[in-house]
C-alpha cells in the first residue's frame, strides 16, 4: 500500500516534496538578505514588483518560493509579510517557504497563507528557544520546515555531526509529536573557495552528509541552500561549480534545493575541462584542485567578461539542423530564421532577408507545405524527444525543458505560415487536453498543431482539464474523438478513470491517449480491464500516430480499425505487470563472488567491421532458431525444407560477405557495482551512479539479478549491431517488391545480431579468465524487463557512436542490435518471476 | 426512554465499525411550515437559526423525521450561528447560549430512540473570504473570524454534541480558523469533540477561489482533523474524481453529503431534481468503490424520502457484506 505522500499547498495547488525526477526546486530570489533587487522592491513597498518576481521564478520552474522580508530599513516585517503572502496566494501557484528569523512572524504567516507552507527554518542553535517556538507550530499546522543541521555546539562540518545533529533535531520533535516527513534535513555546506585545511572535504562531507540522512530517515526530506558551496569565487566559477555540485548531490539523495534556477547550468551542457576542475574540487581530488580552479576561471574572466557559452551554433550546419540545435540547447534568437530557411533548403528554393533581419519564403502554400513538414519531422520534433529523453534521464531540470519548449514554440509558430490549412468543411472533432492534474501541454498543443493542419477542428481545453470539462465539451460540439495528453505517471492515472467512466455510462467516442508516461501496455490495459471499451482506446506514440487513427475514425476504415484493434487487444498479454508483491519476497540464498581481478574497469571497448571475425559470428548462429523463428520453418512442411534451407543459409552467407550488407559493430565495457536489495548501483566512470532494479521472483528461489553482486564487484556490459545498412536495404526491397529477399535478409540479420551477443559474451569471458558463469541478459526477459534501462547502458557504453540509438520507448535502433548485462558469478541462471 | 447508564458508543468508533447516515436538508423543511416574518425572534424574516427561539417544535419535528428516515446523525440547526452571522441580526452576544440551545434540543430527540443516534454541531460560513483581496468580504481580522466559530463551537460542546462540523466552507483559509477555533474550543470546555471538515467545490472540483480539492486536503489535513468531507454545490457524480482523489490518500475517514444533483435555474429558483433512488443508487456506488467514504448523507433539495432511500441502501451493502 503506497504511504500517504507528504504535500505543501498553496490556495490554487498542493506539491509533493518528493518530485520525479529530483530536486524540488525552492526558488531563492524573494528574499532581501539574498537578493539585492527583492531588497530594493521591499524597501520600495513595490508588491507588483514582488509579485512578477514570484511569478517569474515559478515560470523558470520553481516548484515553491522563498519569501524573507526582513531589511534593516524597514520595522514592519510582519506586516510586510502578511500583506505580500496574502498578495502572492492568490496569484501564485507555488507555495511558500516562510524564511524569518523571527518566530512570531512565521506564525502570523502561516495563519494567513490559505495553504500549507513550509517553514525555514529550525535549528538547535543555543539554547535552542527558537525550536521550541516552532516546533508546536509545525505539530498544529502539520507544516513541514527546514531543518539546519545546526547544534548547541554550532555548525556540523563533519559527516558524523550532519548525522547527529539530524537525530538531535528529530529527537526534539518527537516531544511535540512531529513526523519524520515533517523534517527537511539541511546538512549545510560550506564554501570550498577558501582553501582552508578544515574545509578541503566541506564538498565530500556534505555529500556523505546527505547520503547518511536519507539512510538514517529514509521518509524525511533533503534540502541545501546550494549557493553556499561556491560563496567568494567569481560569478561564472560559481555558476559552474554550484551547477556541478547540484548535479552530484541529487546522485547523493537530495530532495530539494533552494536555487536560482536561471543560474543552473544542467551537468551535460557544462564544459568537460570545467566539470572536471569542479569535480576535482569538490571531491577533493588533489591539493592543488583550488588553486587550479580558481586560476582557470580568472583566466576567462580576463579574456572574456561574460561566461563563456559552451553551446554555440556553427552558421556551416544545414538550417534544420541549426533550428533542432537552438531547440536542444535553449538558443531561441534566430530559431525563426533557422526554421524558413530549412524549409527553403528541403525544396531548394530562395528566400530572401527582409529589412529588419527577418528571412521569408516568398512561396505558394502548396510549394513550401512539403518542406515545412519535413522540417518539423526531422528537425524539430527530434530536437523535443532528445530534451524529454534526457529530462528522463535526469541530465536535464524542468526549467530547461520549458526553455526548450519555448523554442519549440517559436519555431512551430513560425512553421505554420508554410503549412497549407486546408479550408472548407471540417473532416472531423477532437476535443482535446492535458488531464487533470498535469500542467504539460508541449505534446498537446503539438498534436492540435499537427490536426488543425490536416483540416480537424481541435477544441483544446488546455491543461489540467477536469474529466467533466472534457464531458461537457464533447457533448457541446459532438465531437467525433476525445485526446488525452499526459506527461506524468501520476497523471496518467487520468486516462484510466476516463476509460472507466465511459464504460461505464456507455459512451460512444473513440478515445486517443498520448504522452510520456503511456505505453501501449498501459493504454491496453485500462482499455480492457472488466471489458472492452468498444469504441477504442487508442495509443499514439506520436502525434503523426494520432493522426492516422484519427484519419482511421473519420473515413470508412473506421469499421476495419475497430475490429483489428479489438481483435489484438483480445489476444494481447499483459507483459508489464510485475509481482506487486515483489518487495515482500524474501531474498535468494545467492552469495556473491569475489570479482575477477585485473579487468580494465571504466573503459569501454569499441569494435568496428574489421575487428569483428565474421567467420566466426557465423559459425555462432544458432540456425534452428534462424530457421524456426526467423524463417518460419515450421511443421512437417518446414521439415522437409530443411535442407533447402541450408543450402539457402549458405547462399546469404556468400552474399552477405561479397556486398558487404552487415557492417557490424560492438561495444563493451566493465564497471564497478554494488548490490543494494533489488538495485545494482553502478558507477559511471565520470562520477555518480546509475541505478538498475531487478525484479524478484515469486518461484521458491527467489532470485534477482542484484543478487549475484556484492559489496565491491564488477559488472560488464554489451551491446552490438548489424549496422544501419541492412534497415535501409531492406525497406529498399520491400519498396520494390523484393518482400522475399527482404524476409530471409532480416531473418539472417536478427540472427547474426544474436551470434555476434555470443561472440562478445565470449570475448567477455575470456577476458574474466572465469569458466562459468558470464551468463548475458538482454532486456525484455522476464528476469531483466525493463527495456528503459536500455538508457542507463547507454550512458555508460555511448553505443550511439557505433549507430546504434534509442526510441522513446528504449528499444533499439537498428532493430537487429542487441544489448545485455553479463553477471560474472559462477551460479547464474536464467530465470523466470 | 432511552437507559441512561448505557454507555454510547462514541462517534469515531461508530464510523469506524459501520457506514453513519447523515440527515438531509433543514431550510427546505422549514419552508414546508411556510414561516411568516412573525414566525421569526424580533420579526427576522430569514433567521432559520433563531427558530429555536420562537418554534423550536418545528425544528424538534425535523429532527424526527429524519431519524424516522433512518438517518444516524442529525445536524443542528445551528448552521448560520457563529457570531457574525448572530450580529447580523443582533443576537451575537447570546452567540455561546443560542448554540448550546439547539445542540441541546437535537440531543434531547436522538434521546428517544434505542439504537444510538449522533448530535453533530453544523458551523457554516462566516459570509466573509479572508483570503481574498475583495474591498469588502476579504478585510475581516483573522481573528474576529476565528473568535466568531470558537464561541459557537463552546455553545454547541456545551449543548452535548457528538461531534463539530465544518459546512460548506468557499475559502480554504476559513476553514483552516475554524479548526483552530475548534481546537481552542475544546481546550476551553476540556471536552474531548472530534472535528469533521468539509469544503465546498464546484463540478470542476475547485473551491470557490480556486483551490482544488488536492490543495484544500493538504492544507488541513495535519491539523488534527478526524473526518475531511465534501458538501453542497453539486450532486454526486460531479463529486466523483474528488472523492475518488480522497479516498487514494488511504488516510482519513471521508464524508459525502452532495446536493440531489446539480442545482437548475427555474424562474429564478435553484431546483433539484435527482429523485431519492438515483441519489441512493449514487452514493452507494461511492459506499461500494471507496473505504474510506464513512458517512453520506443529502445537501440542498434533500429530503426525509431521500434519507429513507439511502438508508435501503446503506442496509443492503451491509446485508451482502453479511451474506
Amino acid at each position: 500500500m503506497p504511504l500517504t505522500v507528504s504535500r505543501v499547498s498553496s490556495a490554487l495547488k498542493a506539491v509533493d516534496l518528493k518530485q520525479e525526477p529530483p530536486p524540488l526546486i525552492i526558488g531563492e530570489r524573494l528574499n532581501t538578505q539574498g537578493s539585492k533587487k527583492a531588497k530594493g522592491l521591499v524597501i520600495n513597498d513595490d508588491f507588483d514588483g514582488l509579485v512578477d518576481l514570484a511569478r517569474d521564478q515559478v515560470e523558470n520552474g520553481a516548484h515553491c518560493l522563498d519569501v524573507c522580508v526582513a531589511t534593516t530599513e524597514r520595522s514592519d516585517e510582519k506586516e510586510f509579510m502578511l500583506k505580500l503572502v496574502k498578495m502572492l496566494s492568490l496569484e501564485i501557484e507555488a507555495p511558500l517557504v516562510i524564511d524569518s528569523t523571527d518566530p512570531e512572524v512565521i506564525e502570523a504567516a502561516i495563519q494567513q497563507i490559505p495553504g500549507r507552507p513550509i517553514i525555514n527554518s529550525i535549528n538547535l542553535e543555543g539554547d535552542g528557544s527558537r525550536f521550541e517556538k516552532l516546533a508546536p507550530l509545525m505539530s498544529k499546522y502539520g507544516v513541514p520546515a527546514i531543518a539546519l543541521c545546526i547544534g548547541p555546539k554550532g555548525m556540523a562540518k563533519t559527516v558524523d555531526e550532519k548525522l547527529d545533529t539530524a537525530e538531535l533535531l528529530y529527537e526534539a520533535g518527537r516531544k511535540y509529536g512531529l513526523r519524520p516527513e515533517q523534517f527537511i534535513f539541511d546538512v549545510l555546506t560550506f564554501t570550498l573557495a577558501t582553501g582552508q585545511e578544515e574545509f578541503r572535504s566541506a564538498g565530500t562531507s556534505t555529500l556523505e552528509g546527505i547520503k547518511k540522512v536519507k539512510e538514517r530517515f529514509p521518509d524525511s526530506f533533503t534540502t541545501l541552500g546550494l549557493s553556499n558551496i561556491s560563496f567568494g569565487l567569481v560569478p561564472y566559477a560559481r555558476k559552474i561549480l554550484n551547477s556541478v555540485f547540484l548535479y552530484h548531490a541529487v546522485k547523493y539523495g537530495l530532495d530539494s534545493a533552494i536555487v536560482n534556477s536561471k543560474e543552473i547550468i544542467p551537468y551535460g551542457d557544462v564544459d568537460e575541462k570545467e566539470r572536471k576542475l569542479a569535480e576535482d574540487l569538490i571531491f577533493n581530488s588533489h591539493p592543488d584542485a583550488l588553486s587550479d580552479l580558481i586560476a582557470y576561471f580568472e583566466k576567462i574572466g580576463a579574456k572574456n567578461d561574460g561566461p563563456s557559452k559552451k553551446a554555440e551554433v556553427d552558421t556551416s550546419w544545414p538550417a534544420g539542423r541549426r533550428a533542432n540545435f537552438r531547440i536542444v540547447n535553449r538558443l531561441k534568437d534566430g530559431i525563426e530564421n533557422d526554421v524558413v530557411m530549412a524549409i527553403a533548403e528541403k525544396i531548394s528554393r530562395s528566400g530572401h532577408i527582409s529589412e529588419d533581419g527577418r528571412f521569408t519564403l516568398d512561396e505558394p502554400k502548396d510549394v513550401t507545405h512539403e518542406g515545412a513538414i519535413a522540417t518539423l519531422n526531422e528537425n524539430l520534433l527530434p530536437a523535443m524527444k532528445e530534451v524529454g529523453d534526457k529530462f528522463g534521464a535526469g541530465e536535464l531540470i524542468l526549467p530547461f525543458v520549458l526553455k526548450s519548449a519555448e523554442c519549440m514554440k517559436a519555431a512551430v509558430a513560425e512553421l505554420e505560415k508554410y503549412l497549407l490549412k486546408e479550408e472548407g468543411s471540417t473532416k472531423g472533432r477532437l476535443v482535446l487536453g492535458t488531464v487533470y492534474g498535469d500542467v504539460h501541454d508541449i505534446g498537446k498543443n503539438l498534436v492540435k498543431t499537427i490536426f488543425e493542419n490536416n483540416g480537424y477542428s481541435v477544441y483544446d481545453l488546455g491543461k489540467q482539464v477536469p474529466m467533466q470539462k472534457f464531458l461537457d465539451k464533447i457533448d457541446e460540439v459532438n465531437a467525433d474523438a476525445v485526446g488525452l495528453s499526459a506527461l506524468l505517471v501520476s497523471t496518467s492515472k487520468q486516462m484510466q478513470f476516463f476509460v472507466e467512466h465511459a464504460k461505464k455510462t456507455n459512451m460512444t467516442i473513440p478515445i486517443l491517449c498520448g504522452g510520456a508516461a503511456i505505453n501501449s501496455n498501459y493504454i491496453n490495459r485500462i482499455a480492457r480491464e472488466d471489458r472492452i471499451y468498444e469504441p477504442g482506446v487508442f495509443y499514439c506514440n506520436t502525434m503523426f500516430d494520432g493522426l492516422k487513427t484519427m484519419d482511421a475514425l473519420v473515413s470508412d476504415e473506421r469499421q476495419q480499425l475497430l475490429e483489428s484493434w479489438k481483435e489484438k487487444l483480445e489476444g494481447w498479454k499483459d507483459t508489464s505487470s510485475l509481482a506487486e508483491s515483489e518487495s515482500v519476497l524474501p531474498r535468494s540464498n545467492v552469495v556473491p563472488v569475489r570479482p575477477p581481478a585485473a579487468l580494465p574497469v571504466n573503459t569501454t571497448i569499441r569494435l568496428d567491421s574489421p575487428q569483428i571475425n565474421s567467420e566466426e559470428v557465423w559459425g555462432m548462429i544458432d540456425k534452428k532458431s534462424l530457421f524456426k523463428l526467423s524463417w518460419g520453418l515450421r511443421g512437417k512442411a518446414g521439415m522437409e525444407q530443411e535442407k533447402e534451407h541450408e543450402k539457402l543459409f549458405e547462399e546469404w552467407k556468400r552474399r552477405i560477405s561479397n556486398e558487404n550488407l552487415f557492417e557490424p559493430a560492438a561495444v563493451y565495457g566493465y564497471f564497478n557495482c554494488h548490490a543494494k536489495d533489488t538495485t545494482l548501483v553502478v558507477d559511471h566512470p565520470a562520477g555518480g551512479s546509475l541505478e538498475f532494479d531487478f525484479p524478484r521472483s515469486a518461484k521458491p528461489k527467489h532470485l534477482c539479478l542484484s543478487d549475484y553482486f556484492g559489496k565491491e564487484d564488477v559488472v560488464a556490459f554489451q551491446a552490438v549491431t548489424v549496422g544501419n545498412r541492412v534497415a535501409q536495404i531492406i525497406d529498399e526491397w520491400n519498396r520494390n517488391d523484393k518482400y522475399t529477399d527482404a524476409y530471409y535478409l532480416h531473418g539472417l540479420a536478427v540472427e547474426f545480431a544474436e551470434g555476434m551477443a555470443a561472440w562478445i559474451n565470449q570475448k567477455i569471458k575470456g577476458e574474466m579468465r572465469i569458466e562459468r558463469g558470464g551468463l548475458r541478459y538482454s532486456w525484455g526477459y522476464p528476469s531483466c524487463p525493463d527495456v528503459m534501462q536500455h538508457r542507463l547502458v547507454w550512458k555508460l557504453l555511448s553505443p550511439e557512436e557505433s549507430g546504434m540509438t534509442l526510441t522513446e520507448s528504449g528499444q533499439i535502433v537498428p532493430e537487429q542490435s542487441t544489448a545485455a548485462i553479463v553477471v560474472h558469478h559462477p551460479d547464474a541462471e536464467y530465470f523466470v518471476l | 426512554m432511552k437507559n441512561c447508564l448505557a454507555q454510547k458508543e462514541p462517534f469515531l468508533s461508530a464510523l469506524k465499525n459501520r457506514v453513519l447516515l447523515f440527515d438531509g436538508a433543514m431550510g427546505t423543511e422549514i419552508q414546508k411550515h411556510d414561516p411568516g416574518p412573525e414566525d421569526f425572534p424580533d420579526g427576522k424574516d430569514g433567521f432559520n437559526d433563531g427558530l429555536i427561539i420562537t418554534h423550536p417544535e418545528w425544528i424538534e419535528h425535523i429532527h424526527r423525521s429524519y431519524l424516522d428516515a433512518g438517518a444516524d446523525c442529525i445536524e443542528t440547526n445551528s448552521f448560520g450561528s457563529n457570531k457574525i452571522k448572530l450580529d447580523e441580526y443582533g443576537f451575537g452576544d447570546q452567540t455561546v447560549e443560542i448554540n448550546k440551545k439547539i445542540a441541546e434540543l437535537a440531543v434531547r430527540v436522538c434521546s428517544e430512540y434505542q439504537e444510538p443516534r449522533y448530535v453533530i454541531g453544523s458551523m457554516g460560513p462566516s459570509g466573509y473570504l479572508p483570503s481574498s483581496r475583495d474591498p469588502d468580504l476579504g478585510q475581516k481580522p483573522l481573528g474576529e473570524i476565528r473568535q466568531a466559530f470558537e464561541v459557537q463551537a463552546k455553545g454547541l460542546i456545551l449543548g452535548g454534541v457528538d461531534a463539530l462540523l465544518i459546512e460548506t466552507s468557499q475559502d480554504i483559509l476559513e476553514v483552516k480558523l475554524a479548526i483552530e477555533a475548534c481546537h481552542n474550543a475544546i481546550k476551553e470546555t476540556a471536552k474531548s469533540v472530534p472535528i469533521i471538515a468539509n469544503t465546498t467545490l464546484d463540478q470542476y472540483g475547485k473551491m470557490l477561489l480556486g483551490t482544488n480539492v488536492q490543495a484544500a486536503y493538504t492544507t488541513v489535513s495535519d491539523m488534527g482533523i478526524d473526518v475531511f468531507g465534501l458538501n453542497c454545490s453539486t450532486g454526486p457524480v460531479e463529486m466523483a474524481p474528488s472523492v475518488r482523489w480522497l479516498d487514494e490518500q488511504k488516510e482519513h475517514s471521508l464524508l459525502v453529503v452532495p446536493n440531489a444533483g446539480m442545482p437548475e435555474n427555474q424562474g429564478g429558483q435553484a431546483v433539484y431534481k435527482m429523485s431519492p433512488e438515483d441519489m441512493a443508487g449514487a452514493l452507494g456506488d461511492f459506499l461500494q468503490n471507496y473505504d474510506r467514504v464513512r458517512i453520506i448523507g443529502g445537501c440542498c433539495g434533500t429530503g426525509p424520502d431521500h434519507i429513507r432511500a439511502i438508508r435501503k441502501a446503506i442496509d443492503k451493502k451491509v446485508d451482502s457484506a453479511k451474506g
